[in-house]
Protein backbone atom coordinates (compact mmCIF):
# COMPACT_ATOMS: atom_id res chain seq x y z
CA UNK A 1 0.00 0.00 0.00
CA UNK A 2 2.91 2.15 0.86
CA UNK A 3 2.85 3.42 -3.45
CA UNK A 4 -0.96 5.19 -2.37
CA UNK A 5 1.31 7.14 0.14
CA UNK A 6 0.60 10.44 -1.44
CA UNK A 7 -2.95 9.56 -3.05
CA UNK A 8 -4.39 8.55 -0.26
CA UNK A 9 -5.33 11.39 2.26
CA UNK A 10 -4.98 11.01 5.85
CA UNK A 11 -2.95 7.62 5.16
CA UNK A 12 -1.30 7.23 8.89
CA UNK A 13 -5.03 6.74 9.36
CA UNK A 14 -5.50 5.05 6.55
CA UNK A 15 -2.92 2.55 7.78
CA UNK A 16 -4.56 2.20 10.99
CA UNK A 17 -8.00 1.43 9.86
CA UNK A 18 -7.25 -1.02 7.44
CA UNK A 19 -4.99 -2.85 10.15
CA UNK A 20 -8.55 -3.80 12.15
CA UNK A 21 -11.17 -6.16 11.13
CA UNK A 22 -14.27 -4.51 9.39
CA UNK A 23 -17.07 -4.11 11.09
CA UNK A 24 -19.99 -6.62 10.02
CA UNK A 25 -22.73 -4.89 8.67
CA UNK A 26 -26.21 -6.42 7.37
CA UNK A 27 -28.75 -5.12 4.67
CA UNK A 28 -32.49 -5.55 6.11
CA UNK A 29 -34.56 -7.45 3.08
CA UNK A 30 -37.15 -4.96 2.49
CA UNK A 31 -38.87 -7.36 0.15
CA UNK A 32 -39.38 -9.55 2.79
CA UNK A 33 -39.50 -7.21 6.31
CA UNK A 34 -38.84 -4.02 7.11
CA UNK A 35 -35.48 -2.62 8.57
CA UNK A 36 -37.60 -1.81 11.98
CA UNK A 37 -39.47 -5.49 12.45
CA UNK A 38 -35.32 -6.71 11.73
CA UNK A 39 -34.23 -4.82 14.24
CA UNK A 40 -36.69 -5.59 16.73
CA UNK A 41 -36.44 -9.45 16.21
CA UNK A 42 -32.81 -9.61 16.09
CA UNK A 43 -32.49 -7.67 19.22
CA UNK A 44 -35.42 -10.03 21.11
CA UNK A 45 -32.73 -12.72 20.43
CA UNK A 46 -29.23 -10.60 21.70
CA UNK A 47 -28.00 -8.65 18.92
CA UNK A 48 -27.72 -5.04 19.34
CA UNK A 49 -27.83 -3.63 15.99
CA UNK A 50 -26.51 -0.18 15.58
CA UNK A 51 -28.22 1.64 12.46
CA UNK A 52 -25.50 3.27 9.85
CA UNK A 53 -27.87 6.21 9.36
CA UNK A 54 -27.02 7.28 5.35
CA UNK A 55 -28.63 4.04 4.37
CA UNK A 56 -31.84 3.28 6.55
CA UNK A 57 -31.73 -0.50 5.23
CA UNK A 58 -27.88 -1.20 6.64
CA UNK A 59 -26.93 -1.87 10.37
CA UNK A 60 -23.73 -2.42 11.60
CA UNK A 61 -23.84 -5.97 14.17
CA UNK A 62 -21.00 -5.86 16.89
CA UNK A 63 -17.91 -7.79 16.11
CA UNK A 64 -17.79 -11.81 17.43
CA UNK A 65 -21.39 -12.53 16.92
CA UNK A 66 -22.25 -14.58 14.28
CA UNK A 67 -25.55 -13.62 12.96
CA UNK A 68 -25.59 -16.17 10.30
CA UNK A 69 -27.23 -19.07 12.23
CA UNK A 70 -30.10 -17.18 12.99
CA UNK A 71 -33.50 -18.10 11.49
CA UNK A 72 -33.81 -14.12 10.23
CA UNK A 73 -31.34 -15.12 8.54
CA UNK A 74 -32.25 -18.33 7.37
CA UNK A 75 -35.66 -16.69 6.55
CA UNK A 76 -33.89 -14.64 3.99
CA UNK A 77 -34.77 -11.20 6.21
CA UNK A 78 -31.20 -9.76 6.03
CA UNK A 79 -27.68 -10.63 3.66
CA UNK A 80 -24.55 -9.98 5.17
CA UNK A 81 -22.43 -7.34 3.16
CA UNK A 82 -19.73 -4.46 3.33
CA UNK A 83 -21.48 -1.05 3.91
CA UNK A 84 -19.40 0.06 0.75
CA UNK A 85 -20.79 -2.47 -1.20
CA UNK A 86 -24.33 -0.29 -1.15
CA UNK A 87 -22.64 2.68 -2.70
CA UNK A 88 -22.68 0.96 -5.69
CA UNK A 89 -26.31 0.01 -6.04
CA UNK A 90 -27.05 3.36 -4.61
CA UNK A 91 -24.85 5.25 -7.47
CA UNK A 92 -26.78 3.01 -10.18
CA UNK A 93 -30.06 3.74 -8.58
CA UNK A 94 -32.01 1.30 -10.38
CA UNK A 95 -36.14 1.66 -10.29
CA UNK A 96 -38.89 -0.37 -10.04
CA UNK A 97 -40.04 -1.65 -14.07
CA UNK A 98 -36.73 -1.17 -15.16
CA UNK A 99 -34.49 -3.68 -16.97
CA UNK A 100 -30.99 -4.34 -15.59
CA UNK A 101 -27.94 -5.74 -16.70
CA UNK A 102 -25.45 -7.06 -13.57
CA UNK A 103 -22.48 -8.28 -15.84
CA UNK A 104 -20.90 -9.57 -12.72
CA UNK A 105 -23.23 -10.43 -10.21
CA UNK A 106 -22.16 -12.89 -8.43
CA UNK A 107 -22.29 -13.89 -5.08
CA UNK A 108 -25.04 -11.29 -5.31
CA UNK A 109 -25.08 -8.99 -2.50
CA UNK A 110 -25.45 -6.16 -5.37
CA UNK A 111 -28.33 -7.84 -7.21
CA UNK A 112 -30.21 -8.52 -4.76
CA UNK A 113 -29.81 -5.24 -3.04
CA UNK A 114 -30.91 -4.04 -6.84
CA UNK A 115 -33.80 -6.84 -6.43
CA UNK A 116 -35.16 -4.09 -3.12
CA UNK A 117 -34.39 -1.33 -4.88
CA UNK A 118 -36.85 -2.37 -8.37
CA UNK A 119 -39.27 -3.55 -5.43
CA UNK A 120 -39.18 -7.14 -7.13
CA UNK A 121 -40.80 -5.10 -10.51
CA UNK A 122 -38.93 -5.62 -13.68
CA UNK A 123 -35.99 -7.75 -15.00
CA UNK A 124 -32.90 -8.52 -13.54
CA UNK A 125 -29.94 -10.34 -15.83
CA UNK A 126 -27.76 -11.30 -13.24
CA UNK A 127 -24.74 -12.89 -15.05
CA UNK A 128 -21.39 -14.11 -13.95
CA UNK A 129 -18.65 -16.37 -15.87
CA UNK A 130 -18.08 -18.75 -12.78
CA UNK A 131 -19.60 -21.71 -11.68
CA UNK A 132 -18.48 -21.75 -7.97
CA UNK A 133 -19.48 -18.09 -7.62
CA UNK A 134 -22.86 -18.48 -9.67
CA UNK A 135 -23.76 -20.89 -7.02
CA UNK A 136 -23.64 -18.50 -4.28
CA UNK A 137 -25.58 -16.01 -6.37
CA UNK A 138 -28.15 -18.92 -6.76
CA UNK A 139 -28.62 -19.52 -3.43
CA UNK A 140 -28.97 -15.86 -2.17
CA UNK A 141 -31.37 -15.09 -4.88
CA UNK A 142 -33.22 -17.75 -3.84
CA UNK A 143 -32.92 -16.87 0.23
CA UNK A 144 -34.20 -13.62 -0.02
CA UNK A 145 -36.99 -14.80 -2.41
CA UNK A 146 -35.84 -12.50 -5.53
CA UNK A 147 -37.94 -13.77 -8.56
CA UNK A 148 -37.06 -11.06 -11.52
CA UNK A 149 -33.84 -12.24 -11.86
CA UNK A 150 -32.64 -14.58 -14.77
CA UNK A 151 -29.10 -16.26 -14.00
CA UNK A 152 -26.90 -16.17 -16.93
CA UNK A 153 -23.33 -18.03 -16.96
CA UNK A 154 -21.19 -16.06 -19.72
CA UNK A 155 -17.84 -14.13 -20.26
CA UNK A 156 -19.27 -10.38 -19.60
CA UNK A 157 -16.73 -9.53 -22.19
CA UNK A 158 -18.77 -11.29 -25.10
CA UNK A 159 -22.23 -10.59 -23.38
CA UNK A 160 -24.60 -11.60 -26.34
CA UNK A 161 -26.50 -8.56 -27.76
CA UNK A 162 -29.94 -9.62 -27.67
CA UNK A 163 -31.54 -6.34 -28.44
CA UNK A 164 -32.71 -5.99 -24.85
CA UNK A 165 -32.77 -1.64 -23.86
CA UNK A 166 -31.17 -2.21 -21.20
CA UNK A 167 -31.92 0.80 -18.68
CA UNK A 168 -29.30 0.49 -16.55
CA UNK A 169 -25.77 -1.67 -16.52
CA UNK A 170 -23.65 -2.71 -13.25
CA UNK A 171 -19.69 -3.46 -14.14
CA UNK A 172 -18.71 -4.55 -10.23
CA UNK A 173 -15.45 -5.33 -11.91
CA UNK A 174 -12.82 -7.96 -10.91
CA UNK A 175 -10.14 -6.02 -9.28
CA UNK A 176 -7.07 -6.30 -7.12
CA UNK A 177 -9.52 -6.22 -4.43
CA UNK A 178 -7.32 -3.99 -2.40
CA UNK A 179 -10.30 -2.27 -0.63
CA UNK A 180 -10.79 -5.84 1.07
CA UNK A 181 -7.38 -5.46 2.89
CA UNK A 182 -8.81 -5.37 6.36
CA UNK A 183 -10.29 -9.07 5.82
CA UNK A 184 -7.36 -10.30 3.60
CA UNK A 185 -4.58 -8.45 5.28
CA UNK A 186 -2.15 -10.13 2.39
CA UNK A 187 -3.50 -7.71 0.74
CA UNK A 188 -0.90 -4.84 2.05
CA UNK A 189 1.03 -6.53 -0.37
CA UNK A 190 1.72 -5.12 -3.64
CA UNK A 191 0.38 -6.32 -6.78
CA UNK A 192 1.74 -8.51 -9.30
CA UNK A 193 2.32 -6.14 -12.51
CA UNK A 194 1.43 -9.39 -14.58
CA UNK A 195 -1.59 -10.05 -12.95
CA UNK A 196 -2.72 -5.95 -13.23
CA UNK A 197 -2.01 -6.14 -17.17
CA UNK A 198 -4.59 -8.91 -16.99
CA UNK A 199 -7.20 -7.60 -14.46
CA UNK A 200 -7.17 -4.58 -16.41
CA UNK A 201 -7.46 -5.53 -20.40
CA UNK A 202 -10.74 -8.05 -18.75
CA UNK A 203 -12.33 -4.59 -17.31
CA UNK A 204 -11.77 -2.63 -20.13
CA UNK A 205 -13.68 -5.37 -21.79
CA UNK A 206 -16.19 -5.91 -19.56
CA UNK A 207 -16.89 -1.74 -19.29
CA UNK A 208 -16.95 -1.79 -23.07
CA UNK A 209 -19.10 -4.53 -23.76
CA UNK A 210 -21.54 -2.98 -20.84
CA UNK A 211 -21.27 0.45 -22.89
CA UNK A 212 -22.40 -1.29 -26.28
CA UNK A 213 -25.36 -2.80 -24.88
CA UNK A 214 -26.71 -0.33 -22.89
CA UNK A 215 -29.76 1.81 -24.53
CA UNK A 216 -28.90 4.98 -25.59
CA UNK A 217 -29.55 7.52 -22.39
CA UNK A 218 -28.81 4.72 -20.37
CA UNK A 219 -26.33 4.24 -17.30
CA UNK A 220 -23.52 2.01 -16.68
CA UNK A 221 -22.02 2.21 -13.55
CA UNK A 222 -18.23 0.96 -13.49
CA UNK A 223 -17.05 0.15 -9.93
CA UNK A 224 -13.91 -1.95 -8.00
CA UNK A 225 -12.95 -2.12 -4.30
CA UNK A 226 -9.55 -1.22 -5.35
CA UNK A 227 -7.82 1.67 -4.72
CA UNK A 228 -5.29 1.37 -8.00
CA UNK A 229 -6.14 4.19 -10.56
CA UNK A 230 -4.81 2.00 -13.45
CA UNK A 231 -7.91 -0.44 -12.39
CA UNK A 232 -10.02 2.70 -11.92
CA UNK A 233 -9.31 6.43 -13.58
CA UNK A 234 -7.22 4.66 -16.29
CA UNK A 235 -9.83 2.07 -17.43
CA UNK A 236 -12.50 5.18 -17.29
CA UNK A 237 -10.18 6.70 -19.44
CA UNK A 238 -9.68 4.51 -21.97
CA UNK A 239 -13.95 3.97 -22.00
CA UNK A 240 -14.45 8.09 -22.16
CA UNK A 241 -11.59 7.84 -25.03
CA UNK A 242 -13.08 5.25 -27.26
CA UNK A 243 -17.19 4.77 -26.57
CA UNK A 244 -19.78 7.05 -27.05
CA UNK A 245 -20.06 7.95 -23.42
CA UNK A 246 -20.44 10.93 -20.73
CA UNK A 247 -18.94 10.93 -17.12
CA UNK A 248 -22.30 12.03 -14.66
CA UNK A 249 -21.64 13.78 -11.23
CA UNK A 250 -22.26 11.37 -8.55
CA UNK A 251 -23.93 12.61 -5.05
CA UNK A 252 -22.82 10.17 -2.11
CA UNK A 253 -24.59 9.89 0.91
CA UNK A 254 -21.09 9.38 2.77
CA UNK A 255 -17.90 11.19 2.84
CA UNK A 256 -15.78 10.34 -0.75
CA UNK A 257 -12.88 11.77 -2.78
CA UNK A 258 -12.94 12.72 -6.14
CA UNK A 259 -11.28 10.46 -8.97
CA UNK A 260 -7.68 11.32 -9.53
CA UNK A 261 -6.47 13.12 -12.86
CA UNK A 262 -2.69 12.50 -11.91
CA UNK A 263 -0.61 9.73 -10.26
CA UNK A 264 2.92 8.47 -10.06
CA UNK A 265 3.73 9.87 -13.59
CA UNK A 266 0.16 9.14 -14.96
CA UNK A 267 -2.40 11.13 -16.35
CA UNK A 268 -5.97 10.48 -17.41
CA UNK A 269 -8.89 12.21 -18.91
CA UNK A 270 -9.81 15.41 -16.67
CA UNK A 271 -13.40 14.31 -16.61
CA UNK A 272 -12.70 12.02 -14.45
CA UNK A 273 -13.03 14.15 -11.29
CA UNK A 274 -16.17 13.15 -11.42
CA UNK A 275 -15.61 9.94 -10.55
CA UNK A 276 -15.82 8.67 -6.87
CA UNK A 277 -13.14 7.09 -4.40
CA UNK A 278 -14.35 5.73 -0.49
CA UNK A 279 -11.81 4.62 1.57
CA UNK A 280 -11.81 2.21 4.70
CA UNK A 281 -11.27 5.15 6.90
CA UNK A 282 -14.00 7.35 5.37
CA UNK A 283 -16.91 4.86 6.33
CA UNK A 284 -14.78 2.08 8.22
CA UNK A 285 -15.71 -0.23 6.09
CA UNK A 286 -13.51 -1.64 2.55
CA UNK A 287 -13.10 0.66 -0.19
CA UNK A 288 -14.94 1.59 -3.22
CA UNK A 289 -14.46 3.39 -6.53
CA UNK A 290 -17.51 4.26 -8.82
CA UNK A 291 -17.92 6.05 -12.11
CA UNK A 292 -21.28 6.67 -13.08
CA UNK A 293 -21.65 6.46 -17.35
CA UNK A 294 -24.04 7.75 -19.71
CA UNK A 295 -24.35 6.48 -23.43
CA UNK A 296 -24.50 8.80 -25.49
CA UNK B 1 -26.14 -27.98 -18.64
CA UNK B 2 -29.73 -25.96 -17.61
CA UNK B 3 -32.34 -27.49 -19.97
CA UNK B 4 -35.01 -25.98 -22.15
CA UNK B 5 -37.59 -23.29 -20.31
CA UNK B 6 -41.22 -24.16 -21.29
CA UNK B 7 -44.13 -22.09 -21.04
CA UNK B 8 -46.63 -23.99 -20.03
CA UNK B 9 -49.87 -23.29 -20.99
CA UNK B 10 -52.88 -21.44 -19.78
CA UNK B 11 -54.87 -24.94 -18.65
CA UNK B 12 -51.75 -25.90 -16.93
CA UNK B 13 -51.14 -22.36 -15.14
CA UNK B 14 -54.98 -22.74 -13.52
CA UNK B 15 -53.92 -26.48 -12.47
CA UNK B 16 -50.79 -24.79 -10.50
CA UNK B 17 -52.80 -22.48 -9.14
CA UNK B 18 -56.12 -24.42 -8.35
CA UNK B 19 -53.47 -26.78 -6.68
CA UNK B 20 -52.06 -23.93 -4.76
CA UNK B 21 -55.48 -23.19 -3.83
CA UNK B 22 -56.69 -26.43 -2.45
CA UNK B 23 -53.68 -27.68 -0.78
CA UNK B 24 -52.14 -24.40 1.17
CA UNK B 25 -55.15 -22.14 0.82
CA UNK B 26 -53.12 -19.55 -1.04
CA UNK B 27 -55.58 -17.54 -3.44
CA UNK B 28 -55.17 -17.50 -6.99
CA UNK B 29 -54.69 -13.86 -7.23
CA UNK B 30 -51.76 -13.80 -5.13
CA UNK B 31 -49.97 -15.94 -8.00
CA UNK B 32 -51.74 -13.64 -11.45
CA UNK B 33 -48.19 -11.31 -10.24
CA UNK B 34 -46.52 -14.37 -11.66
CA UNK B 35 -45.69 -16.62 -14.41
CA UNK B 36 -44.66 -20.16 -14.86
CA UNK B 37 -42.56 -22.42 -16.66
CA UNK B 38 -41.35 -25.64 -16.61
CA UNK B 39 -37.73 -26.96 -16.63
CA UNK B 40 -37.02 -30.26 -16.18
CA UNK B 41 -39.48 -32.19 -13.30
CA UNK B 42 -39.71 -28.66 -11.93
CA UNK B 43 -42.12 -25.71 -12.10
CA UNK B 44 -40.61 -22.43 -11.49
CA UNK B 45 -42.52 -19.07 -10.98
CA UNK B 46 -41.21 -15.42 -12.04
CA UNK B 47 -42.21 -11.98 -11.71
CA UNK B 48 -40.16 -10.97 -14.12
CA UNK B 49 -41.36 -8.13 -16.32
CA UNK B 50 -40.46 -8.35 -19.32
CA UNK B 51 -39.03 -11.36 -19.71
CA UNK B 52 -35.98 -12.15 -21.06
CA UNK B 53 -35.85 -12.24 -24.84
CA UNK B 54 -34.43 -15.74 -25.17
CA UNK B 55 -35.76 -18.65 -23.26
CA UNK B 56 -33.23 -21.11 -23.92
CA UNK B 57 -30.74 -22.95 -22.85
CA UNK B 58 -28.46 -19.53 -22.09
CA UNK B 59 -30.44 -18.80 -18.80
CA UNK B 60 -29.63 -21.18 -15.64
CA UNK B 61 -32.83 -19.66 -13.69
CA UNK B 62 -35.03 -17.47 -13.92
CA UNK B 63 -37.71 -16.88 -10.88
CA UNK B 64 -37.47 -19.47 -8.04
CA UNK B 65 -38.29 -22.87 -8.03
CA UNK B 66 -42.25 -23.40 -7.03
CA UNK B 67 -42.42 -27.13 -7.42
CA UNK B 68 -41.25 -30.05 -8.38
CA UNK B 69 -42.64 -33.66 -8.94
CA UNK B 70 -40.79 -36.31 -6.59
CA UNK B 71 -42.82 -39.20 -7.64
CA UNK B 72 -45.10 -38.46 -4.27
CA UNK B 73 -46.65 -35.69 -5.70
CA UNK B 74 -45.75 -31.99 -6.46
CA UNK B 75 -43.53 -30.83 -3.99
CA UNK B 76 -43.47 -26.94 -2.87
CA UNK B 77 -39.68 -25.09 -2.25
CA UNK B 78 -39.10 -23.95 0.80
CA UNK B 79 -38.24 -20.40 -0.47
CA UNK B 80 -41.51 -20.61 -2.54
CA UNK B 81 -43.21 -21.36 0.58
CA UNK B 82 -41.61 -18.74 2.99
CA UNK B 83 -42.61 -16.18 -0.26
CA UNK B 84 -45.90 -16.99 -0.11
CA UNK B 85 -46.02 -17.38 3.97
CA UNK B 86 -48.33 -15.04 4.79
CA UNK B 87 -50.75 -16.59 2.46
CA UNK B 88 -50.00 -20.26 3.03
CA UNK B 89 -53.15 -20.82 5.31
CA UNK B 90 -54.19 -25.00 4.60
CA UNK B 91 -51.99 -27.73 5.52
CA UNK B 92 -49.52 -25.66 8.00
CA UNK B 93 -48.34 -26.61 11.18
CA UNK B 94 -46.56 -25.05 13.88
CA UNK B 95 -43.74 -27.02 15.24
CA UNK B 96 -42.04 -27.11 18.66
CA UNK B 97 -38.08 -26.55 18.85
CA UNK B 98 -37.93 -30.09 20.29
CA UNK B 99 -40.07 -31.20 17.52
CA UNK B 100 -37.75 -29.40 14.65
CA UNK B 101 -34.99 -31.00 16.40
CA UNK B 102 -36.04 -34.08 16.06
CA UNK B 103 -37.43 -33.58 12.42
CA UNK B 104 -33.66 -32.45 11.59
CA UNK B 105 -32.21 -35.93 12.36
CA UNK B 106 -34.56 -37.61 9.79
CA UNK B 107 -36.44 -38.76 12.83
CA UNK B 108 -40.60 -38.18 12.54
CA UNK B 109 -42.59 -36.45 14.68
CA UNK B 110 -46.95 -37.17 15.73
CA UNK B 111 -48.11 -33.29 15.37
CA UNK B 112 -50.72 -32.59 18.29
CA UNK B 113 -53.72 -33.69 18.12
CA UNK B 114 -55.31 -30.14 17.11
CA UNK B 115 -52.75 -29.56 14.53
CA UNK B 116 -53.21 -33.36 12.85
CA UNK B 117 -56.98 -32.71 12.25
CA UNK B 118 -56.53 -29.74 10.06
CA UNK B 119 -53.50 -31.57 7.74
CA UNK B 120 -54.05 -33.78 4.61
CA UNK B 121 -51.66 -36.70 3.65
CA UNK B 122 -49.06 -34.60 1.54
CA UNK B 123 -46.58 -32.17 1.68
CA UNK B 124 -47.14 -29.49 4.49
CA UNK B 125 -45.22 -26.15 5.60
CA UNK B 126 -43.70 -26.49 8.34
CA UNK B 127 -44.02 -23.10 10.87
CA UNK B 128 -41.88 -21.51 13.70
CA UNK B 129 -44.13 -18.97 15.80
CA UNK B 130 -46.89 -19.13 13.33
CA UNK B 131 -43.67 -18.52 10.08
CA UNK B 132 -43.41 -20.65 7.41
CA UNK B 133 -39.90 -22.13 8.28
CA UNK B 134 -39.61 -25.41 5.82
CA UNK B 135 -41.40 -28.06 4.06
CA UNK B 136 -42.38 -30.95 5.20
CA UNK B 137 -44.39 -34.08 4.79
CA UNK B 138 -47.29 -35.55 6.32
CA UNK B 139 -48.33 -39.65 6.32
CA UNK B 140 -49.90 -41.71 8.53
CA UNK B 141 -50.40 -39.19 11.26
CA UNK B 142 -46.65 -38.12 11.44
CA UNK B 143 -44.76 -35.22 9.84
CA UNK B 144 -41.45 -35.12 8.47
CA UNK B 145 -38.60 -32.65 7.21
CA UNK B 146 -38.52 -32.18 3.23
CA UNK B 147 -35.80 -29.65 2.90
CA UNK B 148 -32.25 -29.95 1.32
CA UNK B 149 -30.02 -31.30 2.99
CA UNK B 150 -27.77 -28.00 3.17
CA UNK B 151 -30.97 -26.82 4.55
CA UNK B 152 -30.94 -29.18 6.86
CA UNK B 153 -27.21 -28.17 8.60
CA UNK B 154 -28.37 -24.63 8.81
CA UNK B 155 -31.51 -25.31 10.39
CA UNK B 156 -29.54 -27.59 12.91
CA UNK B 157 -27.67 -24.76 13.96
CA UNK B 158 -30.69 -22.57 14.17
CA UNK B 159 -32.70 -24.73 16.19
CA UNK B 160 -29.65 -26.25 18.40
CA UNK B 161 -29.05 -22.16 19.41
CA UNK B 162 -32.72 -21.67 20.44
CA UNK B 163 -32.37 -24.68 22.61
CA UNK B 164 -29.22 -23.91 24.20
CA UNK B 165 -30.71 -19.85 24.91
CA UNK B 166 -33.64 -21.35 26.53
CA UNK B 167 -35.64 -18.70 24.19
CA UNK B 168 -38.61 -20.42 22.71
CA UNK B 169 -41.71 -19.99 25.14
CA UNK B 170 -43.96 -23.18 24.24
Amino acid sequence: MERYRHLIPDYEKFLRVVQTPAPTVIRANTLKTSPEVLAARLKKIGYSLSALGWDPWLFTVPNGESISSTLEHWLGHFYIQEATSALAVHILDPQPGEIILDLCAAPGGKTTHIAQKMQDKGLIIANDRTEKRLRALHSNLTRLGVTIAAVTETDGRRFPDLGIPFDRVLVDAPCSSEGRVRDQPQLLEPVDPSFLRYIISVQKGLLRRALELIKVGGVVVYATCTFAPEENEGVVSYALQRLPCELVSIELPVPGHPGVTEWNGLRWNPEVVKCVRVYPHDVNSGGLFAAKFRRL
Amino acid sequence: MASKLVVPKETCVALIKEHFLKRFGVAEDILNHYRFFFRGNAIWMTGANPLPPWSEEKIQRLGIRLLRNTGKGWKPSTPALQLLSRFVTANRVDVTVSEWLTLITGDSVVPAQASRDQLSPGYVALCFKGEVVACGYFEKGRLVLATSRQGVQSLSSIFERFRSARAEDE
